[in-house]
Parts: C-alpha cells; structure tokens; sequence
C-alpha cells in the first residue's frame, strides 16, 4: 500500500533566493536564509551593506523583486495570520509620542486581538524594566527607555519569530545586559530571534549562527563558538 | 481579530492621540475661527450681499478646515514609523482604512459643529427650518472627501512635503461637494421649497458612496512599498 504524501515541511522563516533593487540599485542579492525555532541568526556587515533591508523583506515589510519569503509556509504580506507570529523592531520605535508606554503597548496588544491588552501590555513592560504606571508621554522619554518600550512593544504579543534591528542602539550597559539575558531566555522558550547589530563583544555571549552580509550578499557563514577575536581577523574586511 | 474589531481598535488610538494632543482639532478650529473673523470684518455690507457670502464662507471654511485635519491623519504614523506597526500587525488593509476613516470623521465633524454656530454668530443668519438640513449637507459632503482624502492621506504620507501634497491633490475633489454644497444652502437660506435640494443631497450620497468604495479599493496599494 503506497504511503501518503508527506506534508511539506515549513520553516519558520523562509527567505528563498531573495533579491530587492532601490532603482538600478540591487541592495540585497539572492540571499537565501531559513530560521528554525529556537535560533539566534545573527546578521552582520558594514553600513549599507543591505541587513536592514533584508531584515524589512524578511517580515514582509518589502515586496521581493525575486525569490519569497515565507513564514511558517505563508506570505507574511498576503496571510494576515502569519503576521502575529512576527515581532519586528527597527531603526524606528513605532511608539505614539502623545501616549504613554503602557497606552502603546495597550494598542499594540488590541491589534493582535489578545484577551488581555492591558495584563500582555504590563508584562511585556516589565520584560525589559519599564515601570507600566509612569504616566509619561513617550515624547518625554529618554533615548533609551524609549528603545527599551520599542523592545517591548515587538514581545507584546509573545511571537515566535523577533526580528530586531540594532535592539541596543542607545541602551546603557545594564539594560543591555538585560536584553541579552533577555534574548537567551527567548531562545530557550523556542523563539527564534533574527538580530542586525554591530554590537558583536555583547552578542557574541549569545549561542547564534552568524551571517556576513556584504553587497546585499551572504559573503560568509559562521557560529559564535568561534572565538569573537579570530572571527573578527578572519572577516574584519567583511564587517567593517 | 475580527476587522470590526481592528478597526474600532486603530479608530480609538487615533482618538486618543488626538485627545492627548490636541494637534488636529486645535489647528483646525483655529483656521476656521479665522477665516470666519477674515470674511465678516473685510466685508463692505453695502456692497457685498449676506446672502450670496454667507453659503460660500461657511463651505469654504468648512472644507479647508477639514484638509488641515486630515493632514494629521497619517503624519502621526510617519513619525518613529509607527505605519510598521500597523501593517505588521493581524489586520486587512480595510480595517487600517476603515479605522483611520472613522476617526477623521469625528475629528471634522467636530470641527464643524464647532464651526457652524460661530458662522451664525459671525453671519447673524437665522438658520430656522433650514439647521438640520445644512447639517446633513455637511455631513454627507464630510463623508465623501474624508474618504477619498484618507486614502491621498496615506498615499502622499510617504513623499516629500506632504503636507502640501495633500491640500493640492485633495482639492479637486473637494470642489464638486463644496458646489453642491453651495447652492443648496443658498437655496435654504433663501427659503426656496426643499424639493430644490433633493437632487443635491442625492448627488452628494452617490458622490459619498462612489469615492468611499473606490477609496476602499485603492487603499491597500497606498501601503505597499
């Protein structure tokens, strides 16, 4: 008796043969990229080397000139869906200036139609130590606190895949270490977490794969359990 | 999420930033008081008749008023890239569209209810018989260039000086409602029979229907990059 069919097998990111033009500009090149459960991806290379823009292609943000992406087997620009399993955060905090952290949050939770926006809302706060009561706008907050509720805001509703573009950008050094505390902890809950930094000495704590990206190209492929000072006299051409 | 849901979620946030703001409202009530103050005060009464004035004023002001709302409408979601927000999250398009169209109806219906009893007080016109009917006219004349202007809202958000982008788009399609507008208030000032206004108000529920259904439809390429 022949068996049945096997169900295709999706990854949870899938970034098939993926290329995106600014003009006559190719800024990310055939990149193909696939992010199970429970990974830490994280992307390196110089400035204008296309991490961002993957990054925006990777959750949908961007329509793909060629190749797909795919989550959990779906479009994220076409399945609505699919969109709540992604938590994205980039150069932009995507806060309201004239609400408070909470009452962002409180919105952000209501969109992804939680049960309970306030509860998700104090929680996701208190993930990255931002007192949820402080009746202060986000216009009247600090560079940090603000990249701190920004953080927040991606977590609210608990995705499974975060995509964050430069999450330190502006934190002090004990709010970065609660970050990366953070992300390990995420890791080990089977979240899988796609990071664009330059901040690599702090990153390189986390147990990652790591992605050279240069010319909108993966030039190079490696893991964080290489020594950070070999990796970078190996690559220092790529990334800087 | 429900779309009725999302879409009373993205209409409330706007509320209440606006609330917590005042931007909208404010700037939009002030042009109007002024443009108001404007036309009574540079008026020569022996030469320029109330009558043929007033409908002008009151749809001129009530229009532009409304152009400076709805300004807002997408710059609030420009600012820290808030947009991303909102097209990441679980929703269609239609309910992004639907809930911005909700809160800037609120926010120039506002505005006019404001507006409309300081045009009786400025113009002294005795609007007996005729105020409910001046306000349906508003409303469905509201109703259609708030449609079509939250879909330019959100297509010029993106380009370079939007704010100017948007008045310049946006007033071609003002004009036919701002007309209609026009002559039927005249006619009810002048306590011409309402059957001279039917026809009107007919024309203005095809225009709202038109533009919000065509607006409806072209709204999700406005948010595509």
């Amino acid at each position: 008796m022949p068996s049945p069919p096997a169900s295709p097998i999706h990854h949870l990111l899938a970034i098939d043969d993926v290329s995106r033009r600014f003009g006559t500009r190719t800024v990310v090149n055939r990149v193909t990229l696939t992010v199970e459960p429970g990974e830490i991806h994280l992307i390196v290379g110089p400035n204008g080397s296309g991490k961002s823009t993957l990054a925006r292609l990777g959750v949908g943000l961007l329509r793909p000139h060629h190749g797909q992406v795919r989550i959990d087997g779906s479009d994220p620009r076409a399945v609505e869906a699919v969109r709540a399993r992604i938590g994205y955060l980039g150069h932009e905090s995507q806060l309201y200036d004239d609400l408070s952290p909470l009452e962002n949050l409180r919105f952000a939770a209501r969109l992804h139609g939680l049960d309970d926006p306030d509860g998700a809302a104090r929680t996701a706060l208190d993930l990255v130590g931002v007192p949820a009561d402080r009746p202060i706008k986000v216009r009247r907050l600090s560079r940090g606190f603000v990249q701190r509720v920004a953080l927040a805001r991606s977590l609210v509703h608990r995705p499974a895949l975060l995509v964050w573009d430069e999450p330190l950008t502006g934190l002090d050094a004990g709010s970065v270490g609660r970050v990366i505390d953070l992300i390990a902890a995420l890791q080990g809950r089977g979240t899988a977490v796609m990071l664009i930094s330059h901040d690599l000495p702090e990153l390189w704590r986390l147990r990652a794969q790591v992605q050279v990206i240069r010319d909108g190209e993966v030039a190079h492929s490696s893991d964080t359990s290489i020594d950070l000072r070999r990796f970078r006299d190996r690559h220092g051409a790529l990334i800087s | 999420m429900s779309p009725f849901r999302a879409t009373l979620a993205i209409a409330a946030k706007d509320i209440r930033v606006e609330l917590a703001s005042r931007t909208a409202i404010a700037t939009a009530v002030t042009f109007a008081v002024l443009v108001l103050v404007i036309f009574n005060f540079a008026r020569d009464p022996a030469e320029v008749s109330l009558a043929i004035l007033a409908p002008s004023v009151l749809w001129v002001t009530s229009a532009f008023a409304g152009i400076v709302t709805l300004n807002r409408s997408f710059a609030m979601e420009r600012e820290r890239g808030a947009m991303d927000g909102l097209l990441l999250a679980p929703v269609s398009r239609s309910a992004i569209y639907f809930g911005k169209y909700i809160a800037n109806m609120a926010f120039v219906l506002v505005v006019n209810a404001v507006l409309l009893p300081l045009f009786i007080l400025f113009f002294n016109v005795s609007l007996t018989g005729a105020l409910g009917w001046i306000a349906l006219l508003l409303l469905l004349a509201t109703a259609g260039y708030v449609a079509i202007g939250t879909m330019l809202a959100a297509m010029t958000v993106r380009t370079r000086f939007s704010e100017l982008m948007l008045p310049v788009l946006l007033l071609s399609f003002v004009v036919p409602p701002v007309l209609v507008g026009v002559q039927a208030t005249t006619r009810l000032l002048g306590g011409r029979p309402l059957s001279e206004i039917v026809g009107w108000v007919r024309f203005l529920i095809v225009y709202d229907i038109v533009f919000l259904v065509l607006s409806w439809l072209l709204f999700p390429a406005t948010m595509d990059e």
